[in-house]
């Protein structure tokens, strides 16, 4: 699939971008610019294939792809996985840029330094249980979470720290 | 000193590279034929000469390589959709003769005498048991996940050897003297040929359909659909893409089309069904398919190819008194060395010096 198909898939029905049953080519390659201008994409031209982006790239080509449309619910899960820095801050950077739009984001990850830099809220699950839910992950300190996440209840963590 | 390799992806493909691999190919493939011809102590040039000649020499050459092209163009294009959606319909030869034993049963039972009325049955009866015959594999891969290489190959034998009951058996021509075939058709039910030669009007609706799906892959939304769904189900899927109902679609569209060629060669060509009227064209569409990488336009052009290799293969029967599995072999390496040739496209080999490392 080449980089115009793909920023299309999730609108390639819709008008402009089909006028009934035929796609306007010159209108998805207008679109896909649009989107490897806003997102600063990699890429040499609209027509290359998606196969042979780097993961960076092919990252912010979907992260175009979905964010675009303005979803009210996003749930981004592992979002940075394999990144270089460059690409990480800037995929952080948009997840934040969505929620202060006023989009509800949930964010999956195993990256404890991501987690507390980017949420407002956060849940610990450990084997299929919350563990309990910490409402200013900025001031939570690592070790807290590790315990967490090995199963320890946050309520019990608090009794002994206090 | 040693020299290693090193195989690297290409980044970009050129434009010069993608013009001439097809043809640095095929003269691969025909310096590898030579070398077989030899063994069979035939000289290759006067070989490659004779076919060359009898396949474009005269007009009746020409015509020839035409009547050979039809079908295969036809049952190209079938295969062509199929593989664009990754469903691998190895099954044309199947749908081609249930195309072809519902024509027949078109002339046997619902005869009208009247061309027009007559072909328009016998191309919706060939359609829909051509692509009913394909859609039986598309239902199984769709609700149990069967593999549809598999069935679509299964099902060709089943096809050849139900169209071989019908002609030994019930349908059989009292005067043929034995031969295992139907009775002539009436002229109501063929297909006309041009003047002087064996082509058939079967040949406009084989350009009809590469135009057609040419510009359904290219345009339509359908064309896109089928696009994502062959390059990854899964992103289908997501975008909304019903995958299963359009993998019984295709494979009903497909044999549909397989089945119309199986129309035209006993309509347009033969005039009747007979004992093994065509074996393997089901099969070298999925080599024309290949090598004009799945586009209807270039499979248009390869069947032309093919069909000209054929006629000049009869030739090296005649002039040269080699066995049609000479041919054959001819076949098997322009296509070996086409698809290997593939590789090219998308990887570079650097040589390096051992002393570079």
């Amino acid at each position: 699939m080449m980089v115009d198909e793909n920023a299309i898939l999730k609108k390639y029905w819709k008008n402009p971008i089909a006028k009934r049953s035929l796609i306007n080519w010159r209108e998805v390659a207008r679109y896909a610019h649009h989107l490897i201008r806003k997102y600063y994409i990699a890429v040499p031209h609209v027509r290359y294939p998606v196969k042979n982006l780097s993961g960076g790239n092919l990252q912010k080509l979907m992260l175009g792809r979905e964010l675009s449309d303005s979803p009210q619910v996003i749930i981004a899960m592992h979002p940075t996985w394999g990144l270089d820095v460059a690409a990480t801050k800037f995929v952080r950077e948009q997840i934040l840029k969505e929620r202060d739009r006023g989009a509800s984001v949930l964010l999956i990850s195993e990256d404890i330094e991501e987690l507390i830099a980017l949420s407002d809220r956060l849940a610990v699950i450990c084997k299929g249980e919350i563990m309990g839910v910490i409402d200013k992950p900025q001031e939570v300190t690592p070790e807290v979470l590790g315990l967490m996440m090995a199963g320890t209840p946050l309520k019990n963590i608090q009794k002994v720290s206090a | 000193m040693s020299i290693y390799f090193r195989i690297n992806k290409r980044t970009s493909s050129s434009w010069l590279l993608s013009v001439f691999l097809p043809f640095i190919s095929v003269l691969l493939a025909l310096i590898g034929g030579s070398i077989f011809l030899a063994f069979l102590k035939v000289s290759p040039i006067q070989a490659y000469r004779g076919m060359f000649q009898t396949a474009f020499g005269d007009w009746y050459g020409i015509s020839e390589t035409i009547v050979k092209a039809i079908p295969l163009i036809l049952s190209g294009i079938a295969v062509t959709l199929a593989f664009k959606a990754t469903v691998w319909n190895i099954g044309a030869a199947g749908q081609i003769f249930l195309g072809a034993l519902a024509t027949t049963a078109a002339v046997r039972y619902f005869y009208v005498d009247n061309r027009g009325i007559m072909l328009v049955i016998m191309f919706l009866f060939a359609g829909i048991a051509g692509g009913g015959w394909a859609a039986i594999a598309g239902y199984l891969k769709a609700r149990w996940n069967v593999n549809e290489t598999i069935t679509t190959l299964m099902l060709n034998y089943i096809a050849i050897h139900l169209a071989d009951y019908f002609i030994y058996g019930p349908w059989k021509d009292p005067d043929s003297l034995g031969f295992p075939m139907t009775a002539p058709f009436p002229e109501a039910a063929r297909l006309p040929q041009f003047a002087g030669t064996r082509i058939h009007y079967g040949l406009f609706i084989a350009i009809f359909f590469a135009i057609l799906f040419w510009f359904i892959f290219r345009y339509t939304r359908w064309g896109y659909e089928i696009r994502v769904i062959g390059e990854n189900p899964k992103a289908a899927q997501y975008a909304g893409i019903y995958y299963l109902r359009y993998i019984v679609l295709i494979m009903f569209i497909s044999g549909a089309i397989a089945g119309i060629a199986g129309m035209g060669e006993v309509s347009g060509l033969q005039g009747r069904l007979q004992h093994g009227f065509t074996a393997e064209f089901g099969f070298t569409a999925i080599i024309v398919a290949w090598l004009a990488r799945l586009n209807p336009i270039s499979v248009m052009l390869v069947s032309f190819l093919i069909g000209a290799l054929q006629v000049g293969g009869e030739s090296l029967q005649i002039l040269m008194r080699l066995p049609i599995a000479s041919t054959l072999v001819l076949q098997g390496l322009i296509l070996f060395f086409v698809l290997g040739g593939e590789f090219f496209r998308n990887y570079r080999i650097r040589f390096i010096r051992g002393d570079e490392r």
